[in-house]
């Protein structure tokens, strides 16, 4: 199982296979349905999203315990946008279900599946979470978020292979 | 006539909401120790979701991020009747429970552009009973799997082989999804509207399904046909498609014959009670 830093993530791109579980570190950014809706509606594709992974999902909020849920959504939802991350650098996204191939042989971009409904495994490996765009949409806002040893397949891979 | 106290009935509800979505199903945990991998990949994919189950109930953290819209069945005694504003209390005390628990706020609201857009306003259907208490069934339905869900109007003639094949059908399109492996709920009969929510009435397998002949056929002929299908757990063509498939039927017009299909994740949540 390959440990990746998602820091040195471009570095291997080429190198990642559909079908290799990884174990992910580092920090990436949620973004789904909603803030995807206004990133295209505004035209302006914020930097720091540049180069980072995406990660198709929204938090539940803090329990007493200090504890949180959050795994992947239904990435097909969300193919409309792909162009646009692809186009703006973004290396991979992170999500669950199958999700358009032909896009990710275009621009040589990496598609992850976390596992679907392991929220609190998930929640469990995020460090550090904080809203950085968008927070007027909740769960569904742009969270910067530090994660740990996250468990990953690597549903498609930059030459269009796909588990799916 | 007696009225049913509502802040009772509200915070019992919110209290199964919170439940079902900490503590994961025996059904479900027996089904996963059941499934064998075969590889690394297969492996770490069922032990994670087994892992998942063991850490959302030691952290009373919920097994989903999506911890669902809230779907409710009242059904009503002899003799009771519910509370005025009982759907305002009901919404107050799952919103209430949410902070508690550590759920999401998952029902948005496009009309509202500031203030409270985001609650966990629930859907409640209301019938009426044939004893003297309230069963009231909770289920948190997830909206990956709900977007799956789909009405057909079959044609009157159609054989019991027909409807099976469209329900193969419709899985096979769909995938993985809503987090396979799926439970599967079949509403056949009634009208368009009815079978659906028949469909998810016995979805919560908690309405007498899979009773008659007839919808034991169409059950088990998905049940055993999903086995060709080749999607497993999490899409990748391991362990089962589908964990259990629930029918329940209802007389309709003679020119009709509408079916509803609607789609479980494997994290199944349902809880009921009765006052």
């Amino acid at each position: 199982m390959k440990r990746i830093q998602a820091a040195h993530f471009k570095g291997i791109i080429n190198k990642l296979s559909a079908g290799e579980v990884i174990l992910l570190s580092g920090t990436i950014y949620s973004a789904r349905d909603a803030a995807l809706n206004l990133l295209e509606k505004e035209k302006v594709f914020p930097k720091f999203l540049n180069g980072s992974i995406i990660f198709h999902a929204g938090p539940t909020e803090v329990n007493n315990k200090g504890f949180l849920s959050c795994g992947p959504t239904t990435s097909s939802r969300m193919d409309r946008y792909l162009e646009m991350l692809f186009e703006n650098d973004v290396l991979a996204t992170v999500g669950k279900g199958e999700r358009d191939i032909l896009v990710h042989k275009k621009f040589r971009r990496i598609y992850l599946t976390a596992i679907g409904g392991c929220g609190a495994i998930y929640g469990r490996k995020i460090t550090e979470l904080k809203s950085v765009m968008y927070e007027k949409l909740g769960s569904e806002s742009i969270f910067k978020m530090k994660i740990e040893h996250f468990p990953l397949i690597v549903a498609i891979d930059v030459k269009g292979n796909s588990i799916y | 006539m007696s009225v049913i106290n509502g802040k009772k009935l509200s915070e019992k509800i919110a209290e199964a909401f919170c439940e079902i979505n900490i503590v994961q199903s025996s059904f479900i945990k027996k089904k996963l120790s059941a499934v064998v991998p075969e590889n690394e990949l297969q492996k770490t994919v069922i032990n994670t979701m087994i892992e998942n189950g063991k850490t959302a109930e030691r952290d009373r953290v919920p097994l989903c991020q999506d911890t669902g819209i809230p779907v409710i069945f009242i059904e009503t005694g002899e003799s009771q009747c519910l509370p005025k504003e009982f759907e305002k209390l009901i919404g107050d005390a799952i919103d209430r429970k949410t902070f508690e628990c550590g759920m999401r706020f998952s029902i948005a609201d496009k009309t509202i552009a500031k203030g409270k857009r985001l609650s966990n306003k629930p859907v409640i259907h209301l019938m009426s009973g044939k004893t003297k208490t309230t069963k009231v069934v909770v289920m948190a339905k997830g909206g990956g799997s709900e977007n799956l869900s789909t009405l057909i109007m079959m044609n009157p003639s159609s054989e019991s082989s027909d409807i099976v094949k469209y329900v193969l059908d419709s899985i096979a399109r769909v995938g993985a999804k809503g987090c396979p492996p799926y439970i599967i709920g079949i509403g056949l009969g009634g009208d368009s509207e009815t079978c659906l929510i028949k469909a998810k009435m016995a979805l919560t397998g908690r309405f007498g399904h899979n009773k008659s002949k007839y919808e034991k056929i169409i059950s088990l002929g998905v049940f055993e046909g999903s086995k060709k299908l080749n999607i497993g757990v999490h899409g990748l063509g391991f362990g089962p498609t589908i964990l259990d498939c629930r029918t329940i039927y209802t007389p309709s017009h003679i020119a009709t014959l509408p079916l509803g299909i609607v789609f479980n994740c494997f994290q199944e949540r349902v809880r009921e009670f009765t006052l």
